[in-house]
């Protein structure tokens, strides 16, 4: 009889560091990329999902998981709990949550395998957001997330 | 004091000084944040990246054609939204005597029945705007705290000049009171929530529209 075993989480076998310490890697690479373009185009999303209709992963499977602002959703949550102009009160009143591990490997799929950077999601967006841009960013964050300190660690594989 | 006097007197004040204040923290602090470095050389120079950004401020009021047979309803439902506001606020005679008292400006303003007509219309507009958002998948993940409570500032305005209007729910102060004070409380609420997008829209579409152009594509 096959037995299922839990993977262990990609994050923490990225390179031997506890989850919260990739959070941590993960936060501050989303931030460092974030400037006054990157700053303008979050604030200025109005969530009218038109993005959506012109992203290939939505339009083919219906999935809103696939709207492309959505697929930036961490970027988001550091920008607004870290560095937006509100961010004292976004951690005051707890209105963004803290960006936990499991968020991060779920992200994983929709930052990485759910888009090819076509751009139609920043050709639409009425508010003239450059989300292709913005995925970008968020993937760097999560590389920063999974690299490795130096001097280099031992690979766990 | 009245709360028709309120409303014109503290409350007005207090309602811009809020807006001032916040309007000036909100874009301070997206302007002093240090900005990424590009190390790609231009394809074109500053008056192109400029042209780029002025015409991606225009052309974005209008969706290409490609999208356009899945985005109609959205598109036509906003446009006939802000459309609407536009013309109860720069066509209706109050508003356009409240803007001069303050700006010296004046134009001839749209009959009442117009305005009434109008608003009527982008009430409908509204409520359909807002029926999409809850029944919509996508809408439904995007949305917030902060879209109902936007469409509900500006909404309030909107119903309490269609009342003020007929002056049938309530006297005309009582209404002409509320009307003053909902659209306060949408002054009030402008820096802190996406009705900021009135002013960031023009300034995303014109940074886009300049790094586009500086990469050499179209916009």
């Amino acid at each position: 009889m096959n037995t299922v075993t839990t993977p262990p989480s990609p994050l923490a076998t990225g390179a031997n560091r506890p989850d919260d310490a990739h959070v941590a890697k993960a936060m501050r690479g989303f931030l460092a990329d974030i400037g006054p373009s990157s700053a303008l185009a979050l604030d200025s999303c109005i969530h009218c999902g038109r993005c959506a209709e012109a992203c290939q992963f939505y339009v083919q499977t219906g999935d809103p998981r696939y709207t492309p602002i959505h697929k930036i959703a961490p970027l988001k949550q550091a920008y607004e709990r870290e560095m937006g102009p509100f961010a004292f009160a976004y951690k005051l009143f707890g209105l963004t949550p803290k960006i936990s591990a499991d968020e991060l490997m779920q992200w994983q799929e929709l930052l990485y395998d759910s888009c090819n950077m076509c751009g139609r999601c920043s050709l639409i967006c009425p508010m003239g957001i450059d989300i292709a841009d913005l995925v970008e960013q968020a993937r760097h964050g999560m590389f920063v997330a999974r690299k490795r300190n130096r001097p280099p660690e031992a690979p766990s594989d | 004091m009245t709360l028709l006097e309120f409303a014109r007197g503290p409350a007005f004040q207090a309602s811009v000084l809020i807006l001032i204040a916040g309007l000036t923290w909100r874009l301070t602090a997206i302007v002093l944040l240090r900005s990424r470095s590009q190390f790609a050389a231009p394809r074109h120079g500053l008056p192109a990246r400029i042209g780029g950004g002025a015409a991606t401020i225009l052309t974005r009021f209008v969706p290409r054609r490609a999208f356009w047979p899945r985005i109609a309803v959205s598109v036509v439902l906003s446009a006939v939204f802000h459309l609407g506001l536009a013309v109860i606020i720069f066509g209706g005679a109050p508003h356009i005597l409240l803007i001069h008292q303050f700006t010296g400006l004046s134009w001839p303003s749209l009959p009442k029945g117009v305005i009434v007509l109008v608003s009527g219309v982008t009430l409908a507009s509204m409520i359909a705007l807002l029926l999409r958002r809850i029944a919509h998948p996508v809408l439904r993940l995007l949305s917030t705290a902060d879209d109902y409570l936007s469409w509900l500032v500006v909404f309030l305005p909107v119903l309490t000049g269609i009342l003020l209007s007929g002056e049938t729910v309530a006297g005309y102060e009582t209404l002409l009171a509320l009307h003053i004070l909902s659209a306060e409380l949408m002054i009030v609420w402008l820096p802190f929530g996406k009705l900021m997008h009135a002013g960031l829209v023009f300034a995303g579409r014109g940074l886009m529209g300049m790094n586009f152009s500086r990469k050499g594509a179209a916009t």
